[in-house]
């Protein structure tokens, strides 16, 4: 296949899934709170450091540091607690299903959340405003306080972001043992408690025949794991009113039950299955029981820290290049955010970053395959340029053996999800991720080479030239980057689900949303909306500290 | 009491107050930084400043209450949540973009004073104020939509006329003038409370008069929005039912209007008496008028809520015999997986704990108030 023909066939790909006006604008909108938020994250963290560095060593110099990266995110944090009501009014307007399924039975991550977003809030404004009116002692307490909160509230939200791309109880396709896909018996699966009414009502042949396997049983309920494709199905059907005579499990339907339960809604009867599965695994910690959570939280956390120690090392290695400010005490920034980042950075790529993909490559082979480009359909990074090496080296570290078959995205079925009426025309993630992942860690490894050998000579006292503080002031940006790429890769490998296995972006939208101008305009008023922040983090911090 | 309406009720009380102020001081502050830049006014700028500087130290509290609010409502009832998204797309979307230049505007204004050309620091005051309009009413044209929809099926959760449901409903002028109104009279009067309170006098006299034009707008638009909520009879007559005004009330909630009233004719007589008697004189009384004020805007923001109770849109006006919508429209009717216990326990320690950091955080940094220099002062 040609390039360009190649290029065309990934964008096609990408657009055939459903609503992708709606997600280009969602993105752009959770973006924007994204690149803001990190600031949030990883800001005060930095300051904590620096009011501990400071009562070791009385030096007024790290107190000082403290309340410019202080003042630093309380501009953003303004933004942010704006950008992220735009992303709740988003998820709201454009999303409006998501919401009322996320509100019945995922709700208790975005409800704790609340008290994070109080906590950051009142703590941050607090530092802020008392800042001379508190002991250092207090003031420290204060800066634990707001990272605790940012920390927290992040952890919540990648609780339903992880729920999302890993459903509590899902049971992937793939067995990296054998190389087998698993799809012909009816895997992913997803284990739900049901209702025993509802198992009573259905037949035992026609269950066992469409691969739902029961499990288990408890006190008026059954355990089964079910196919996401019947999962999807009903959540479908549940979308578009149908009833249970319309519905695929009609054909389970045992004859004396018939009369009864033809009218009863599927939307009914999913909301029986689902709160009875909450029920079982707790109403409130169900998604918090995702398996993809914890490493989510800890990758993410460490994107934020990470993107905010780039931007402190970008900062202060352009008050060197122009010669504005203090040089002495922009040095000794420099040498600090430096050693911070670097920290950083090696717990990204050695901990957090290993983990989140062992927990990718179990759980999500279609992402991972698509990831790794195991496709003959593409120029595959992994398999064509590294002469199979990458390969390798992607089984090794996913699975602990180079010897492993790494999941072949062309012999996913593309319709392993599909039905007839069913919005989707290809049940796997774009192959357009492959090329993001790959930039997204390539650039992530100069970024940490980079700040290894950047340390290194400011740990020896040693003033870097003018070609590393350069390359010290593009860091942000190449860090945003990194982060957004992460998110892609994430966000878009989990197409064409909204919450994998469950529904789509067909189901979650506004069947009366707005249209693609509309969408555009706002999109448009996003972005200028951050220009403008853009200018007055530039007029008032970069500016006044230079003049300061 | 549902757990759930007592939550909604508990955050939409914190946030409406702090709303209300700072709609306020969007449209006071930038008048008076308009008017000290024209007569060079010294002691205007720093009042102008100052009332900046508060909004800018308790905004954020504000805001985080209506999205605990938010939170609450899509908790307790997601299902509603989802069909209020689907009929008032339009309506949210003209508030929250709104929003999004509100929080830049406001950034603008507060840190680029004295820091940006006069030109520009005015015109980020004047978008200040602008945008607080447009957030208002974008929020209360969707509590209009709530009262009696217009523009929209609720049958089918679609917005049939998008121009008629952000703009056509017939209670939304009254709805907004009475709003933009109250919200600017009871800054008014709260900030001449306060500085009575201090002493200060000269500063306290500034706002008498503008309040007691304010107080006569209220009056006018209320009267306004009670003549045409008749159009509303479910709520109409838990207003105005017990006053002998309506039919039967299902609620009655004329002693929280009567209440409403008393708060208004305090503040008017704070207002002249300081008029006319001079504010030292008056000082007690202003002060007590300011407190009225701030208790007016809960008072008169659940009489209208409540007016509906327990519905999120009178069975009247949604017009459809539907038993599911009329389960996703009632109140008493919350997310079942919100009946835990343990759910309750962690809201009222979260709430009080956090309440009481943001009391020690008033009370310590005394909300701003205490301003220092203006930048570059």
């Amino acid at each position: 296949m040609e390039l360009g023909e190649m290029i065309s066939m990934l964008i096609d790909q990408w657009k055939s899934y459903p609503r992708p006006a709606e997600r280009l604008i969602s993105a752009i909108g959770i973006d924007v709170h994204w690149t803001i938020l990190q600031y949030v994250m990883g800001l005060p963290f930095m300051a904590f450091i620096a009011q501990i560095i400071y009562l070791k060593t009385r030096d007024r110099f790290w107190l000082d540091l403290a309340k410019t990266l202080v003042k630093g995110f309380v501009i953003v944090f303004a933004v942010g607690a704006a950008t992220g009501t735009t992303a709740e009014f988003g998820l709201i307007l454009l999303w409006p299903k998501f919401l009322e399924v996320g509100g019945k039975f995922i709700f208790f991550p975005f409800y704790a959340e609340i008290y994070a977003f109080m906590m950051e809030v009142i703590f941050v404004y607090f530092l802020y405003y008392g800042w001379s009116r508190v002991g250092d002692k207090a003031r420290l307490l204060l800066t634990a306080l707001v990272f605790i909160g940012a920390w927290y509230s992040g952890a919540m939200i990648m609780a339903v972001n992880s729920y999302m791309v890993t459903p509590t109880g899902l049971e992937p396709a793939y067995d990296p043992d054998t190389g087998a896909m698993l799809y012909n018996q009816g895997y992913p699966k997803l284990e739900l408690a049901i209702p025993a009414n509802i198992t009573a009502a259905l037949d035992a042949g026609w269950l066992a025949e469409n691969h739902v396997d029961i499990v288990g049983a408890g006190d008026g309920y059954t355990v089964a794991k079910v196919p996401a494709k019947i999962v999807y199905r009903l959540f479908w059907e549940a979308s578009h009113n149908y009833t249970l005579s319309q519905s695929i499990l009609w054909q389970g339907v045992k004859e004396e039950y018939r009369e009864s339960l033809a009218q009863v809604p599927v939307g009914d009867v999913v909301d029986w299955i689902l709160y009875q599965t909450t029920s079982v695994y707790d109403p409130l910690l169900y998604p918090l029981k995702s398996p993809s959570w914890p490493a989510s939280v800890v990758h993410v956390t460490g994107a934020a820290l990470a993107v905010s120690g780039y931007t402190v090392l970008g900062a202060y290695a352009l008050r060197l290049l122009t010669g504005t400010g203090n040089r002495e005490k922009a040095l000794k920034a420099l040498r600090f955010a430096a050693l911070y980042t670097l920290a950083v950075m090696l717990v990204q790529g050695f901990i957090s970053g290993h983990e989140i993909g062992v927990e990718v490559a179990h759980y999500n082979p279609e992402k991972f395959a698509a990831m790794e480009g195991t496709s003959r359909q593409i120029i595959s990074i992994t398999r064509d340029l590294t002469g199979g090496l990458g390969e390798k080296l992607a089984a090794f570290l996913a699975y602990g053996s180079p010897d492993k078959p790494l999941p072949n995205y062309d012999s996913i079925p593309r319709d392993w999800c599909s039905f007839p009426g069913a919005p989707i025309a290809d049940c796997r993630p774009p192959l357009l991720i492959h090329y993001a992942y790959y930039t997204k860690i390539s650039l992530a490894m100069a970024l940490g080479a980079y700040t290894l050998a950047l340390a290194a000579l400011l740990a020896r006292g040693r003033i870097p030239g003018k070609g590393m503080l350069a390359a010290a002031a593009l860091s942000p940006l190449v860090a945003h980057t990194v982060s957004f790429l992460g998110w892609l890769v994430r966000e878009a490998g989990r197409k064409p689900f909204t919450v994998y296995g469950v529904f789509t972006p067909a189901e979650a939208g506004n069947p009366a949303g707005p249209n693609m101008l509309q969408l555009a305009l706002v999109g448009a008023y996003l972005v200028a909306m951050l220009l403008i922040l853009a200018w007055a983090s530039y007029r008032f911090l970069w500016k006044a500290g230079g003049e300061g | 009491m549902e757990p759930g309406v007592f939550w909604l009720t508990v955050s939409f009380g914190l946030h409406i107050v702090l709303v209300n102020l700072g709609v306020g001081i969007s449209i006071v502050a930038p008048l008076l930084r308009i008017m000290a830049l024209r007569r060079g006014d010294e002691r205007l700028d720093r009042e102008a400043y100052t009332l900046t500087r508060f909004y800018a130290a308790t905004y954020a509290l504000g805001g985080v209450f209506g999205t605990a609010f938010t939170v609450y409502l899509f908790s307790y009832y997601p299902s509603f949540t989802s069909l209020l998204g689907r009929i008032a797309l339009y309506n949210y979307a003209l508030a929250i973009m709104a929003l999004v230049a509100h929080f830049l505007s406001l950034t603008l204004f507060y840190y680029g004073w004295s820091r940006l050309p006069p030109r520009i620091h005015t015109a980020s005051g004047i978008a200040l104020a602008a945008s607080a309009l447009l957030i208002v009413l974008g929020f209360r044209s969707v509590f209009a939509q709530l009262s009696s929809p217009v523009g929209v099926d609720l049958a089918t959760a679609t917005v049939t006329n998008p121009l008629e449901a952000l703009l056509g409903n017939p209670l939304l002028p009254p709805l907004y003038l009475k709003s933009i109104a109250a919200a600017i009279t009871a800054t008014l009067v709260a900030v001449a409370g306060w500085h009575a309170l201090r002493g200060e006098e000269g500063l306290a006299r500034l706002y008498l008069k503008p309040a007691l034009a304010g107080l006569v707008v209220v009056l006018l638009a209320g009267a306004w929005y009670g003549l045409e909520l008749r159009r509303v009879e479910y709520k109409f007559n838990n207003i105005f039912g017990g006053l002998g005004l309506g039919g039967e009330p299902s609620l009655d909630l004329s002693w929280l209007l009567l209440l409403k009233i008393l708060l208004w004719g305090i503040q008017l007589a704070g207002v002249t008496v300081a008029l006319h008697k001079g504010v030292a004189r008056a000082r007690r009384l202003l002060a007590i008028a300011a407190l009225s004020a701030l208790v007016a805007i809960p008072a008169g923001e659940y009489l209208n809520a409540y007016s509906q109770y327990p519905y999120f849109i009178p069975p009247s006006e949604a017009g459809v015999g539907d038993e599911r919508l009329a389960r996703i429209l009632n109140l008493l009717s919350p997310n079942i997986n919100t009946r835990s216990e343990l759910l309750q326990l962690i809201t009222v320690t979260s709430t009080t704990i956090l309440l009481a950091a943001a009391a020690l955080y008033l009370a310590v940094t005394r909300a701003g108030l205490e301003a220092k220099n203006r930048p570059g002062h």
